[in-house]
């Protein structure tokens, strides 16, 4: 699930992005201290361009006439190790949100924390690889994609809720949204742990040396972990300070709508505004009518909603106008030959 | 038919658009990079209702794909791909939010219907931001973009390689895929059972090119760092781009001149 | 010279691939390498600059020894073309691809610049300078790719396949670009047409020994040899033979 730009607020925004690029950076020291042997440069890259053509491959779900592809998060961590499937992730998120305009650039910071540092920096190392770990048999791969992958995207999907709550740009209550997410990524969580298992059970037949190589080379430390989990719980506290120095200095509720639509918070008497919206919507008026002025000489909301939504629509014709003269002169000059 | 063709045509769209040759495809790929990030933490930075104030961005990418001679089509398709979960958020909020804002004419507008042409206003002014900044500006400019703007070599490198070789492993893919289909003429798409073996596959085939190109690599003395051309600075005229589309899009944010408009009129 | 003396590599596997291999190579000389799928082609060239070791014997290029230790200063004297450019081409534009190399042995900008514009007129790419990767004919890949190793000015050139995925006038392009060439060549290869018109010498590899050696035109033209070798006769030959009967 990728979070678009529309979708957040700045402060969230922004927050999200600091923190993923704390993550990225200790990823990035990790891997060039101890982790990456060079030969991992162009099998990172290779993998995720495989990773995206992988999802481009659509695959019939079981039960449902409807068709699926995977995610491939813990696919990519499990053949690469935690560090390396990080920084691939976020790669590949790049090319999706310059590409295929899926999620946006200031929401990159959001997108790699959902789906990258969750699944390769906590799904993996806490999930997967415990399970593995102690003995590789086709039946634990099995059980620790499936868990990994779900918990994963349980995980991701619980973020994506809270940001996008907390960006307030849907008028969806939290435990509403997150009633309809939740359940529905169980159920693609469950199929996309199905499939990584079935995948990673056939390498493990053909070429088991690579599987392998993965947990080997990937020295997970607890301490390194603890970091992680430290710049986390940090990001939130962060986060949430935030969001809610953010929030105080807001009015609340209709207030403070009302406040954003004027882009003034001085509302004093907004009980005797709303009744006065009130009657006046009963009352069915013609236009002019409405501009309300009161003592302090401020429009009243109502005028100023009305200016907004001629202005704006006068802004718009504004902009399809110039957008037609450009558009003639443009062509005017292609017909000239350049010296 | 399998959207792995789609999705390479979308590419292959984007890559035919940014060789284009016009005054946006010009501009330096740092100060075009540099002005869409402004643009977008602009935008992005109006709180939510603020319609009247959002719409003046509309004059960005309508400047912007008429100079740099966007197809409208393929915006229209792009927009399409990107917009069901927000057209889904913003209807929801239609439903949601009742509450009056304000009464206009003989129809009242609720806080729903503002957040609503809210969200998917910005949505799509900054989904349009990011495609005029890819339709004219190629991958290499990005990366050397992203170079000078001192993002870590290790993950430009990973971009390079991964976007050098989507089309590669997606061929491949591809090939595969029809082999799939043509055995098995009444499934729509790959059976999931049948998935392991067949990512399991690629997986390896993937695997054994980049032990090829790790190979490659070597054979030309590579030592572990992907090594770039010198950096190139924005020039002044960069510069000049940048300070002026940053006073625009500054003062476009102080100033509603939506409602300094509107107030015209009434 | 290349020096090949009881060269013998194994796989990690354990697998041996090739046993007791001598030859020589001079300095200008150009020598096929032709085999059955499976001889010990690929491996053999891949000895040479180090991406296998030997497990026994040795390998001497201009009297140094190909080891662990030397392998950086080999790798700068042998090119190599591998048998799919996209494998080696991988940066995001030609001018990086090819700059790759010198990049890496640390010479300076400008002396890649003016080597890679060299390469640019000699064959005839300027305009692919920007172009990425993704972006190239078939043709124009393989060339790019020759152009990333021969920037290195090496004096050895190792070819893997280099006709597959060429359309014929494209194969006969680079077969005339090869004769130009004139620094020692080793081609590893199924197209025998290529080698009988391009090789002075043939070494042909069977199981990962040397079957038969020697002069290109005897040895391509020897059918019993060939069919022995699990080979067979180059088209053209075959073609004149039933011309001949007739």
């Amino acid at each position: 699930m990728h979070m678009s730009d529309a979708l957040l607020s700045v402060a969230v925004g922004a927050t999200m992005t600091a923190v993923s690029t704390g993550i990225i950076g200790t990823s990035i020291k990790k891997i060039n201290k101890i982790e990456l042997e060079e030969k991992k440069i162009p099998m990172m890259g290779v993998m995720g361009a495989f990773v995206f053509a992988a999802q481009m491959i659509n695959f019939t779900i079981p039960g449902t006439g409807s068709s699926g592809h995977i995610g491939g998060g813990i696919l990519l961590a499990s053949l690469l190790g935690p560090y390396p499937s990080l920084i691939t992730m976020a790669s590949i998120l790049l090319i999706q949100c310059l590409f295929f305009a899926d999620g946006g650039l200031l929401a990159l910071g959001s997108n790699i924390f959902n789906m990258g540092v969750i699944t390769c920096l906590v799904a993996y190392p806490l999930i997967y690889k415990p399970i593995i770990k102690r003995e590789m048999t086709p039946k634990r791969i099995t059980i620790a994609s499936i868990l990994a992958v779900t918990i994963g995207l349980q995980l991701g999907s619980f973020a994506v809720v809270l940001e996008t709550v907390a960006s307030g740009v849907t008028e969806l209550s939290f435990l509403t949204f997150l009633s309809f997410m939740q359940p529905i990524h169980l159920v693609i969580g469950l199929i996309e742990g199905a499939i990584t298992a079935t995948v990673l059970n056939f390498i493990y037949q053909m070429r088991r040396e690579i599987l392998d190589s993965a947990l080997r080379k990937a020295p997970m430390k607890p301490v390194s972990l603890k970091r992680v989990l430290f710049i986390m719980v940090f990001a939130t506290l962060i986060t949430g300070g935030l969001l809610s120095a953010y929030a105080s200095s807001s009015p609340d509720g209709l207030e403070w709508s009302i406040a954003n639509v004027m882009g003034t918070t001085e509302l004093e008497n907004n009980t005797s505004v709303h009744n006065t919206l009130l009657n006046l919507q009963e009352k069915t008026a013609i236009l002019p009518d409405y501009s309300i002025v009161n003592e302090t000489g401020d429009p009243s909301p109502a005028s100023t909603g009305i200016a907004g939504v001629l202005g704006g629509l006068f802004t718009l014709l504004m902009t399809v106008i110039a957008g037609v003269v450009l558009m003639y002169f443009k062509k005017r000059n292609a017909g000239r030959p350049v010296n | 038919m399998s959207n792995i063709s789609n999705s390479l045509l979308q590419m292959n769209n984007i890559e035919n658009m940014n060789q284009k040759n016009t005054v946006i495809h010009r501009m330096e790929p740092a100060v075009k990079l540099l002005i869409t990030l402004m643009y977008l933490i602009v935008v992005i930075s109006v709180n939510p209702y603020q319609v009247s104030r959002l719409i003046p961005y509309l004059f960005y990418p309508v400047i912007g794909i008429i100079l740099a001679e966007i197809s409208l089509r393929t915006m229209i398709k792009y927009l399409v791909i990107a917009m069901p979960f927000t057209l889904f958020t913003g209807i929801s909020n239609l439903f949601l939010n009742r509450e009056i804002a304000f009464p206009m004419a003989n129809v009242v507008i609720t806080q729903g219907m503002l957040s609503c042409c809210f969200v998917l206003l910005k949505s799509i002014l900054t989904i349009l931001a990011v495609v005029i900044l890819t339709s004219t500006t190629s991958m290499d400019d990005l990366l050397y973009a992203m170079i000078h703007f001192k993002v870590p070599i290790i993950i430009v490198t990973q971009i390079m390689f991964t976007y050098r070789y989507i089309g590669v492993i997606a061929e491949e893919a591809s090939i595969m895929y029809h082999g799939y289909i043509l055995r098995a003429p009444k499934a729509k798409a790959i059976k999931a059972k049948d998935m392991g073996p067949f990512l399991g596959q690629l997986i390896i085939r993937s695997f054994d090119r980049a032990e090829r190109i790790y190979q490659a690599m070597k054979c030309r003395g590579f030592e572990g760092y992907v090594s770039f051309s010198g950096k190139k600075g924005i020039s002044g005229k960069g510069w000049f781009y940048v300070v002026i589309t940053a006073g625009i899009l500054i003062a476009l944010r102080l100033v509603n001149i939506s409602i300094l408009l509107g107030k015209l009129f009434m | 010279m290349i020096v090949i003396d009881k060269l013998s590599v194994q796989y990690s596997d354990g697998k041996q691939v090739l046993h007791q291999v001598s030859c020589r190579v001079n300095d200008g000389e150009s020598v096929g390498i032709i085999g059955a799928n499976g001889a010990g082609k690929s491996t053999l060239l891949k000895s040479f600059v180090g991406l296998l070791m030997p497990s026994q014997g040795r390998i001497e290029i201009h009297g140094v020894e190909v080891n662990q230790k030397n392998v950086r200063k080999i790798r700068e004297m042998v090119g190599v073309v591998f048998q799919n450019p996209d494998d080696q081409l991988f940066m995001s534009n030609v001018y990086d691809d090819i700059a790759f190399g010198p990049r890496n042995y640390g010479m300076t900008e400008e002396w890649v610049k003016q080597r890679i514009y060299h390469m640019f007129h000699a064959f005839g790419i300027e305009h692919l300078e920007k172009s990425h990767s993704n972006k190239l004919s078939g043709g124009e890949k393989r060339i790019v790719a020759i152009a990333t190793a021969l920037v290195m000015e090496p004096s050895i050139l190792l070819f893997d396949e280099p006709t597959s995925f060429l359309d014929p006038r494209m194969r006969r392009r680079l077969i005339e670009l090869l004769k130009e060439l004139e620094m020692t060549k080793i081609i590893a290869t199924h197209d025998l047409d290529m080698a009988l018109e391009l090789c002075d010498r043939v070494i042909i590899l069977k199981e990962g020994s040397i079957y038969a050696e020697g002069q290109a035109k005897d040895i391509l033209t020897n059918e019993t040899l060939l069919l022995e070798a699990g080979l067979e006769l180059p088209y053209c030959l075959q073609k004149c033979m039933d011309i001949g009967k007739v």
